[in-house]
């Protein structure tokens, strides 16, 4: 008898009440716990996403300014962009030799000159310069002088010019700065750049110097 | 029943147990996604910064291949030159030091105008890290002008009879005839050579156009050397206000005189045993060597060893010899006065630029030896009409 009492409380099985709970609360302890180390996760692969698109994209920009300036034959004009006026850099590009012509015109044409300029509107930093069409190239081969391209007023005129475009060059940009290192004795001309970018509240600064690699003297 | 009831009792008990595992499985399995997601996110921005490290690194390394070949391209005594005047470039080329990457870089002649060369070089910076290789590439056209480039162990500005006391060891660019009667053991470019009794290999004549510029300066354009650069700083030559250098006498680079170089406005005589290691310029007069064991060495590469403006002469009654291990410059010729045995003689090794009316007089009793050596041969700006030495890029692209 004692054995059949035995045998059918072992069939009935089961949790009792208190292992039922101690169960469930081991249970939403541990889920809890994954559910806490997921949110976490979540939230630094966010914030990491963020760093890195803002470093990868600062990296983008800076690459590209750095190609643009160190390659440029002269500087005209950089500003800090203080009062309302934006951060820009003006300057000729190039001067290419080509065939029997080993070292170029020596003439800054219209097509050889480009800007770069912050707007702080779209926090962007764009490259202006002239793009032919077939129909332009007479305004392409215009001549500039040292004086059309060395003032905000020049830089300005520059965009207006028929068949200078713009392409963006760096997205969340949130404060630029140029300026201009003219050449020492013996030395080469240099651009020094301040860039702040801002990423939903992630901030990066970078700053650093370009030395022009193959100057000319300056255009008259 | 019995049977039955434990059946059931087992089937309850294999039920908790699955569901179990279940859960266990499910937190195991979102453990290891997060374990992934995390690894992941690490090895992604180990890589993103390895790639940044990388590509800053190719970068640097094709500029120092480009600063290679502009150093090269400026001294090409000093440049692995295999075949050809100029370094072609090379593959692989490391800088030292903690820097792993390497530069291939390729030089091509682009053109030229005059004494200036165009060169067209290209330098692909290679920096890996693992499995993983960057690289980077920057182009530039590069304009070069050597300065006077010294070739030759003569070089002869008129019509000139080489007489049978000269042996020249070297090659001989003349902008008139040669009439060797001595010994020359080279090529002679000339516009007319006549070899009567003298000792060349006929086969090694040509014209004096296939020589390339000839390297000598006129008086009128030879660089005056009373102040020179160095290091760029200017420093001025010393005077040495007399007319006898008397034996034993030691003159050399001081702080002040870095290239060592000694100048006399009239004619000066040098006796026995003087050691110049420095530049000996007679401005305005003759040099007369009227004794033994004087030598002059240039101090540093990039002067010559002796200039006189008028004669060399080689004064008899005794031992007589006199050495110059460097560039020597005449403007007028070099003759001998007393008693001069064949003992007598005048060794120049370097390379001598007669800029006068002849060489060496056919009456020299002496032997005068003319060796040319390519390593006592760097004098880039004796000559003020070519454009000084220097290496300027034109272009760069990267």
């Amino acid at each position: 008898m004692n054995h059949a009492i035995f045998e059918k409380r072992k069939c009935a099985g089961g949790f009792t009440l208190l292992e039922l709970c101690f169960g469930l609360l081991i249970t939403a302890m541990v889920f809890g716990a994954v559910a806490g180390i997921a949110t976490a996760f979540s939230k630094t692969w966010v914030a990491t996403e963020g760093t890195q698109m803002l470093q990868a994209g600062s990296r983008q920009s800076i690459a590209q300014v750095e190609r643009e300036l160190r390659s440029a034959k002269f500087v005209g004009f950089a500003s800090e962009g203080k009062s309302g006026d934006p951060a820009r850099v003006v300057y000729w590009a190039d001067d290419t030799p080509s065939g029997a012509n080993m070292t170029g015109d020596g003439k800054m044409q219209v097509s050889e000159v480009r800007l770069i300029e912050h707007d702080a509107s779209s926090d962007s930093l764009f490259l202006y310069k002239f793009v032919p069409n077939g129909s332009n190239a007479a305004t392409g081969a215009s001549e500039l002088k040292k004086s059309d391209t060395d003032d905000a007023t020049d830089a300005a005129n520059f965009k207006r010019i028929s068949g200078v475009t713009a392409q963006t060059l760096g997205r969340n940009v949130h404060e630029a700065k140029f300026k201009l290192k003219d050449a020492k004795k013996g030395g080469l001309p240099a651009v020094e750049y301040d860039l702040k970018y801002d990423v939903d509240g992630e901030e990066q600064h970078e700053h650093g110097t370009l030395t022009l690699r193959a100057p000319l003297p300056d255009p008259l | 029943m019995y049977l039955r009831k434990k059946k059931l009792s087992r089937n309850i008990g294999n039920r908790s147990g699955g569901f179990t595992l279940v859960i266990v499985l499910a937190v195991v399995a979102m453990a290891a996604t997060l374990g992934y997601a995390l690894l992941s996110g690490a090895s992604l921005r180990t890589q993103a910064a390895r790639n940044a490290m990388l590509a800053s690194e190719a970068e640097s390394v094709a500029e120092s291949g480009m600063n290679l070949a502009s150093y090269y391209l400026q001294y090409p005594a000093r440049a692995p030159i295999t075949s050809g005047s100029y370094w072609t470039g090379g593959n692989a080329i490391g800088f030292g030091g903690s820097t792993s990457g390497t530069a291939d870089v390729t030089v091509a002649v682009a053109g030229s105008s005059g004494a200036t060369i165009y060169y067209d070089v290209t330098s692909t910076g290679r920096a890996t890290s693992g499995t993983t290789s960057l690289s980077r590439k920057i182009t530039s056209r590069i304009e070069v002008n050597l300065g006077t480039q010294v070739k030759y162990g003569a070089t002869i500005a008129a019509n000139t009879t080489i007489p049978a006391s000269v042996t020249i060891t070297g090659d001989i660019q003349s902008k008139g005839t040669v009439l060797n009667l001595g010994k020359i053991i080279g090529t002679v470019y000339c516009s007319l050579l006549t070899n009567a009794f003298g000792v060349i290999p006929a086969a090694l004549s040509g014209s004096y156009a296939s020589a390339g510029p000839i390297a000598l300066p006129s008086a009128s354009n030879l660089k005056d050397y009373r102040t020179y650069t160095l290091s760029g700083i200017t420093y001025s030559a010393v005077n040495l206000n007399m007319t006898l250098v008397a034996d034993g006498t030691t003159l050399g680079a001081t702080a002040s005189n870095p290239a060592g170089i000694y100048y006399v406005d009239g004619n000066l005589e040098i006796r026995n045993n003087v050691t110049i290691t420095g530049t000996l310029v007679c401005r305005n007069g003759t040099l007369t060597i009227n004794g033994s064991g004087s030598t002059v060495t240039p101090a540093t590469n990039g002067f010559p060893g002796l200039v006189v403006k008028s004669n060399l002469i080689l004064k008899g009654g005794g031992a007589r010899d006199f050495r110059v291990a460097g560039v020597t410059w005449l403007g007028g010729t070099i003759t001998s006065s007393g008693i001069v045995t064949a003992a007598n003689h005048l060794d120049f090794v370097g390379s001598v630029m007669f800029a006068g009316s002849g060489t060496v007089s056919t009456l020299f009793g002496g032997k005068v030896n003319i060796t040319y050596d390519n390593t006592k041969v760097s004098v880039p700006d004796i000559d003020t009409s070519v454009p000084s030495p220097n290496v300027r890029v034109l272009s760069w692209k990267q």
